[in-house]
């Protein structure tokens, strides 16, 4: 009995919390890679951590994404989160459901492992179990991402060991499939608004409308088609898309902006998908206010109303001249704790002078031209230009 | 014979042990201390929505004598770019704590709590709300609760955390220096606003 009771002080007192691992080699795993293989690999991996809950239980996805971001950093030439950009020779879908352990304490995670070469084909696929324990209990998450880590570790290196002599390597001349095709009912996550600048297919949106999608889509006239980012600034939020589409409208965007205070505008757009219909909506308004929030620059408010959609849209004045770009509202939970009141039609445009001024950076055409037609003729324009935008996350 | 051949080899490793520890010593001395300073070089950044935890304005000042930033404005949410630096602290749920308040529970609270606890400042560098770099800085050390009273007391940051708390800025500042991403955003920052 003494010698368990000091044998028990001993663990208690050595007992600690975890800590985070802070480079892939110090992952324990078991797997050991095959002498004959030198590391990094020179494939390009992309990850993506599915995001989905499971009734009663968890996905840590971000200590998953993190972990993968270590391990793979190690084994693979070049590694990053699945993006709409992203040019890989293997993805790597990962797929995360986690469980406290009641009796004995610790996380005991399920995770799936699939890689998926750059044709579509599944190559390799892996379902197993991680415990995650320390004294940290419920909120050691350290201790979750290392399990993550040396789980992950393990499967790849099997992966490697199993593949190394037929690797694609670097292989971006030959054909990708379309990212829709690595995964099964793909449905868009969010949507947003854009327009067309020029008769190219390109079309203005909001930067945070496209941000961390996966695959991105344009909408017009009843046509869907597949997008890819041309330029992007998070610090503007503007970003602009490219289509292989032949549009024949376009918006018109002034020689020099004439956004004057009061001046009557109306927004083209595509609000609250899925629970209207896929129409355009449009809402008028004025220019309320030359200036955006303190410290904004190049933001003016305007008092149409929008929608979550809405964004990126392109804000019009009654003779069809660009204003600006529908980028965000005031937010109402804020207004309603620091004021006790909520705002009404508060939204903010990204004026367009600063949208010519990214054009112009970016190298996208568009014509200056003033645009003298009245509002019905204007409103109709405004629909053949605009269009929906589709982000698949 | 076999004695004084030990004491040869004992002591010929203990200075060749010695020798090691100092030189890693001096070159873990000299990197710490180039990280603990900081000259802003060429422009300021831009302004920045600037959020903290921080109450006490000494930090705050301390921060502006880098002259980094143009500006660090505490109400002006339009701007762009943002900086949040939160101080954190939390008792580490290991070994050490748990025994230490079985001990003490045992002795109803005369023998007090031991803890490890965990002291830690974190930078966030935000674009339009969006976190484009992050930065956490840690410092270890133990504190000492009565059982009895421990859940009352209201954390206070002790001197020498006040003292890594201030050292972290110039660390922060050096980092975010050789940041491409964030060097990339005030950059761009002045193509459009200079």
């Amino acid at each position: 009995m003494k010698y368990f009771a000091v044998l028990a002080i001993v663990v208690l007192l050595a007992g600690c919390e975890s800590t985070a691992v802070k480079s892939a080699s110090a992952v324990k795993t078991k797997a050991k890679i095959n002498q004959n293989i030198s590391l990094p690999v020179a494939s390009k991996v992309a990850y993506y951590v599915d995001k989905s809950v499971t009734e009663k239980k968890v996905n840590f996805y971000g200590k998953m994404e993190e972990a993968l971001e270590l391990v793979t950093s190690d084994l693979f030439s070049e590694t990053g989160l699945l993006n709409s950009q992203s040019d890989f020779d293997y993805l790597l879908k990962v797929a995360t459901t986690s469980k406290w352990d009641y009796v004995w304490g610790g996380w005991e995670s399920i995770i799936e492992l699939n890689v998926i070469d750059r044709s579509g084909k599944q190559v390799f696929s892996r379902s197993f179990e991680q415990q995650a324990s320390g004294t940290g209990g419920f909120y050691d998450m350290n201790a979750v991402f290392n399990s993550f880590a040396a789980g992950v570790k393990g499967s790849l290196i099997d992966f490697l060991n199993a593949h190394h002599s037929k690797l694609i390597v670097n292989n971006s001349d030959s054909p990708k499939a379309d990212i829709k095709a690595f995964f099964s009912n793909m449905e868009a996550g969010t949507t947003g608004t854009g327009f067309f600048v020029n008769k190219k297919g390109q079309s203005v949106t909001a930067a945070h409308v496209v941000e961390d999608c996966v695959y991105i889509e344009l909408r017009h006239k009843g046509q869907t088609l597949p997008a890819v980012i041309h330029s992007s600034s998070q610090l503007l939020d503007l970003a602009v898309l490219n289509v292989d589409y032949q549009n024949q409208a376009t918006v018109s965007i002034e020689p020099e902006t004439s956004d004057t205070l009061g001046k009557q505008v109306f927004v083209t757009g595509y609000p609250l998908a899925g629970i209207l219909s896929d129409y355009p909506s449009l809402t008028i308004g004025n220019i309320s206010s030359k200036g955006g929030l303190k410290g904004a620059q190049g933001i003016f408010q305007f008092s149409a109303p929008t929608q979550p959609g809405n964004s990126g849209g392109a804000i019009t004045d009654y003779s069809g001249n660009l204003m600006g770009v529908v980028s965000s509202s005031l937010n109402q939970r804020m207004m309603l704790q620091n004021t006790n009141t909520t705002s009404q039609n508060v939204n903010f445009g990204i004026n367009s002078a600063l949208v010519k001024r990214f054009l112009d950076k970016h190298k996208v055409e568009y014509k200056p031209s003033v645009s003298k037609t009245d509002f019905e003729k204007s409103s109709a324009i405004a629909v053949e230009y605009s269009n929906q935008i589709l982000c698949y996350k | 014979m076999f004695k004084q051949a030990l004491r040869t080899c004992a002591k010929s490793t203990l200075t060749i042990v010695l020798v090691c520890f100092t030189a890693s010593t001096f070159s873990q001395e000299s990197k710490t201390n180039s990280l603990l300073e900081y000259t802003h070089a060429g422009k300021a950044y831009p302004p920045v929505f600037f959020v903290s935890n921080i109450e006490d304005k000494r930090f705050t000042q301390k921060l502006e004598e880098f002259k980094a930033f143009s500006l660090l404005d505490e109400k002006a949410v339009g701007i762009p770019i943002g900086l949040r630096i939160l101080k954190g602290h939390r008792t580490k749920q290991d070994g050490t704590q748990f025994s230490s308040l079985m001990l003490s529970a045992s002795t109803l609270g005369i023998i007090p709590v031991v803890s490890n606890t965990e002291f830690k400042v974190r930078y966030d560098v935000f674009v339009q709300g969006k976190s484009i770099a992050n930065y956490e800085y840690t410092m270890d050390s133990t504190d000492v609760n009565n059982f009895w009273t421990a859940a009352y007391r209201e954390y206070e940051t002790k001197p020498s955390e006040q003292q890594f708390l201030e050292a972290t800025l110039a660390r922060f500042l050096n980092e975010i220096k050789t940041n491409k991403e964030v060097q990339g955003v005030f950059t761009e920052y002045y193509d459009y606003f200079e």
